[in-house]
Order: structure tokens, then C-alpha cells, then sequence
């Protein structure tokens, strides 16, 4: 730097521009650096670059059983630091969601007061507490069209649907105690489920992502051997349903291509019919996903594979 | 219906060139609007912009330069909203100088980012739990202080110390390559 610069000034103010602590005289101490002084601009861009390096930096992936919180009340420190990758390298990879799938601890946004989802099929429910098992209906489904329901993660809204919509959901954003995330999910029941997977099961929706950015779809059953644990993931990754964007879409997927995760890892395995969907959510990791919803069922029927198609 | 039209090959291209490059472009616009949370925002636009711009694309041509100017323009949108508010941090002339010495300097600043990514691996356990807190856990330096029983201020210091510290570390680590700058 020049010799009029002082390094240990300098980069004091441009830590403090970063930690947001700059007063007036300083901006105008740091600019009158960077004007005059070449390699002070070259000391600040590698600051800049240090500043997205660190904001990248994600705590070790800690899953919690979601039947309990997680016991850690320290962070350990790794012995490297867990990186959170760009949109590019989960597209690659598809290495982050599976670390980052904990309990909600601070919901900043709840649907309002109706009552819960419809339910449409051959189980019902009873009031009180089942006298004998009950099964969660093969079918189900929202259309939004009354208000916000009761339970659903997201934000509802009646702006710029599909023509003829009164309702759909939007993501919203939300942390726990290791990451900033983005989601929409109906209530879980913890009695019977949601609904009960069969080997036909498509998830059908009407949706929209306001940019390309990725999402993911997983799926949480329990299942009926007692020899397995009580709740199972599944996940469904698949570029195709967020690299367009910008228009209403359906989708179709048979649930049969959801992954199920098995002693940690997302297997080709795919949910186990019979088994009760406690859990239906579409989430990303702090990358700016704008999701909305307009409507989704589970059916017991499908075409067997992915269809996308645009709305007309 | 989808299928491996064409149009659906061009648009999963697209993603993955824009993914690619998002950190590229968050680091430009950074550079210009030094404030996390306003950077990501323009850069969101950006990428909104981009998208609607797609069929302009000519992909035999590098993407990044294209996608800059982009994010060009929405800084420049930024600025404007924000100079009714006098808080604008850099003049016209440096920002255009720190946008083109961004571009220029490429090469020099990938090869320092490298060096930097083992120089954090290198951290003492203190610095490196203040970063995880930090960016990690998304925690103001004087959330982190309160929590620790020390001031804000010696969070500053330490957060300085840090950056001290990486910058040094990397250029020691070039100079040992031989590859001075």
C-alpha cells in the first residue's frame, strides 16, 4: 500500500464496513483510501471475497430425530468448516439438504385458524381418541380456496394465481439453530398420518417458483415393521420441477420415485405401501426460493413417471 | 408435457451456468454494495432479470460477463434509491474503478480465495468457533458478545483480528509458491 495508507487502519475500516459498525467519518476515511491507493482497492477485494467465503460457512450437519429435539446445547467446532455450496454444487452434488433436515424451532409464519386438511377418501376420523387403529384415507389433498388453514408452514395468499384460484401458499422463510431455510408443509397428524402410501400414490400439485432456484420434496412415513425406526425420509430431487420458472406448472409425481434414506443415506428405495405419510414438505436451504402453491393431493392413480406440464 | 425437448435442455442449461457463476456474481456485487443482505438482494434480481433474458443468451459466449452487466444495471437501480437516502459508500468514479479492478484482477483473487480456503482450515479453535457463530448460526457480533459475557466491541476486534490473520496467512501462502503477485 502506499505509505500515507495505514494496513491496520484500513482493514479495521473494512471490517467494520462488513460488521456494519462504520461511522460517517469512516466511510469517508475509507473511501478517500480506496480512491488514492491501488493496492488498498486489491486488499479490499480480497476482503470481499473472505466476506462470501465466511458467509458460506454452515454449521456441521446435525439431523434430530424428529420424534425428539436435539440434545446439543454447544456447537462443536469441526475440524474443517462445512461449507454451503452454490445452487451449482447442490445441483451436482446434491450434497447439503441431507444434513440439514432438523425440527422447527422458530416457525415465523403460520396459515391461519380453519380447521385442517381436507380429507378425501375411504378412512374418516373420530373426534376423540380411536377406539381401535385408524388408517389414514389413500387420498388427500388442499385447494387453499377457503382462507389459510390451520398448520400449514407457509404464508397464504390470493395474489397472482391461476385465474379462478382464491387460494394457493407461499414458502416462507424460517431458521433452527443451524440454518436459514425456506418451506411449506402441511400439519403433521400424528394419530393416523396424512395419508396411507400405496403403491400407485402420485403427488399432484399446481405450483409456481418465482426464479430458477432448487427445491426439494420430502416425504416422512412411518412405517408398519416395529423393527424399523418410527419415522423414515424420503426425498425427491429432481432439477426438472424448479429450472423453470416464472409460470404456473403441474406436476405429477408417483411417490414411488421419492428416495427413502436408509441408515442415513438416500437409497433408491422407494416409501413401503401401507405405510402412513406423517409428513409432506418442500423445502431449500437459504437460497431465495420463492415457492407458491395453488393446490396438491395425493391420489392412489397415475401415469407411473414424472409429468410436468404448463398451465394453459 | 416435459421431455427431453430441446427447450428443456436449454433451460436446465441455463440454471446450471447461472448456479455456477451466483457466487461470481454475489462477490461482484459485494464488492460495489458492501452490505450482505443488499448484495443478495440485487443478485436475487439479477438472477430474476437473467431468467427473463434467457433467449438473449448466446451461449457460445462466456456467461459471466454477460450476467455482470446485468447486475451492473440493477446496482446502479440500487444506487438510485439509495442516494435519495444519502447512504451511498462509494463515489461513481470508484465504483466504476472497483467493478473494472474486479474484472481485471480475476486471476489474482481466485488464486488468493484458494490459498484463503486452507488458510481457514488453519484458524485457532477460538477464531473459527467466533466464524461459525457468526455465519453459521447467523448471529450479530453482539448477539455473540451478550451470549460470551464480553463487549461488542472486543467481538469487532476479534472479527478484525480474523480477517488480519487470513489475509496475512494467504499472502505468506503465495509468496511460499513463488507466485507473487
Amino acid at each position: 500500500m502506499k505509505p500515507e495508507t495505514d494496513p491496520e487502519e484500513f482493514t479495521r475500516l473494512v471490517s467494520r464496513l462488513f460488521d456494519e459498525e462504520l461511522t460517517d467519518r469512516d466511510r469517508a476515511r475509507l473511501q478517500q483510501i480506496l480512491e488514492a491507493d491501488a493496492d488498498a482497492r486489491m486488499t479490499y477485494l480480497q476482503l470481499v471475497d473472505m466476506q462470501v467465503k465466511m458467509s458460506c460457512i454452515v454449521l456441521p450437519a446435525v439431523e434430530a430425530d424428529d420424534e425428539r429435539e436435539t440434545s446439543q446445547s454447544v456447537v462443536p467446532i469441526p475440524d474443517a468448516f462445512p461449507w454451503r455450496w452454490a445452487a451449482a454444487a447442490l445441483v451436482a452434488a446434491g450434497l447439503l439438504l441431507n444434513a440439514l433436515l432438523t425440527r422447527l424451532d422458530r416457525p415465523v409464519d403460520r396459515a391461519g385458524a380453519r380447521p385442517g386438511p381436507t380429507n378425501v377418501g375411504n378412512a374418516g376420523r373420530s373426534p376423540g381418541p380411536p377406539l381401535m387403529p385408524v388408517l389414514a384415507p389413500d387420498a388427500w389433498g388442499e385447494t387453499f380456496e377457503s382462507g389459510p388453514v390451520e398448520g400449514w408452514i407457509g404464508r397464504w395468499t390470493e395474489d397472482g394465481l391461476p385465474s379462478e384460484s382464491g387460494g394457493g401458499i407461499e414458502s416462507v422463510t424460517l431458521t433452527n439453530r443451524f440454518v436459514r431455510y425456506h418451506r411449506i408443509s402441511p400439519p403433521r397428524w400424528n394419530a393416523a398420518g396424512l395419508f396411507t402410501v400405496r403403491s400407485n400414490s402420485h403427488l399432484r400439485m399446481t405450483y409456481k417458483v418465482e426464479s430458477p432456484t432448487w427445491f426439494n420434496v420430502f416425504l416422512g412415513t412411518r412405517p408398519e415393521d416395529p423393527g424399523e425406526p418410527p419415522y423414515v425420509l424420503h426425498q425427491f430431487a429432481d432439477h426438472r420441477l424448479w429450472s423453470e420458472a416464472g409460470r404456473w406448472r403441474r406436476a405429477v409425481i408417483p411417490l414411488r420415485q421419492f428416495q427413502r434414506k436408509v441408515d442415513g443415506v438416500f437409497t433408491d428405495a422407494p416409501p413401503v405401501a401401507g405405510e402412513a405419510a406423517m409428513d409432506l414438505f418442500f423445502s431449500a436451504v437459504d437460497n431465495g426460493l420463492a415457492l407458491t402453491i395453488d393446490r396438491i393431493e395425493i391420489t392412489s392413480d397415475g401415469p407411473g413417471a414424472l409429468e410436468l406440464s404448463d398451465l394453459e | 408435457m416435459v421431455s427431453e425437448s430441446s427447450d428443456s435442455n436449454a433451460n436446465e442449461q441455463f440454471a446450471r451456468l447461472y448456479a455456477t457463476h451466483h457466487l461470481d456474481l454475489l462477490r461482484y456485487v459485494l464488492t460495489l454494495v458492501p452490505d450482505m443482505s443488499q448484495a443478495e438482494d440485487i443478485v436475487q434480481e439479477t438472477a430474476r432479470v437473467l431468467w427473463r433474458k434467457a433467449a438473449d443468451y448466446d451461449p457460445d459466449r462466456p456467461f459471466l460477463p454477460w450476467a455482470r452487466k446485468a447486475a451492473w444495471l440493477e446496482v446502479l437501480k440500487h444506487r438510485r434509491t439509495y442516494a435519495r437516502r444519502r447512504e451511498l459508500l462509494f463515489s461513481d468514479t470508484l465504483l466504476e474503478t472497483l467493478a473494472e479492478e474486479r474484472v481485471v484482477n480475476e486471476d489474482a483473487l481466485q488464486m488468493r480465495r484458494e490459498a484463503l480456503e486452507k488458510c481457514l482450515q488453519r484458524l485457532d479453535p477460538k477464531s473459527r468457533g467466533i466464524l461459525l457463530d457468526r455465519f453459521g448460526e447467523k448471529r450479530s457480533l453482539v448477539e455473540i458478545a451478550e451470549r460470551e459475557g464480553r463487549t461488542a466491541n472486543a467481538l469487532y476486534v476479534a472479527m478484525h483480528r480474523i480477517r488480519q490473520r487470513l489475509l496475512e496467512c494467504v499472502r505468506r501462502s503465495i509468496q511460499s509458491e513463488g507466485q507473487a503477485s
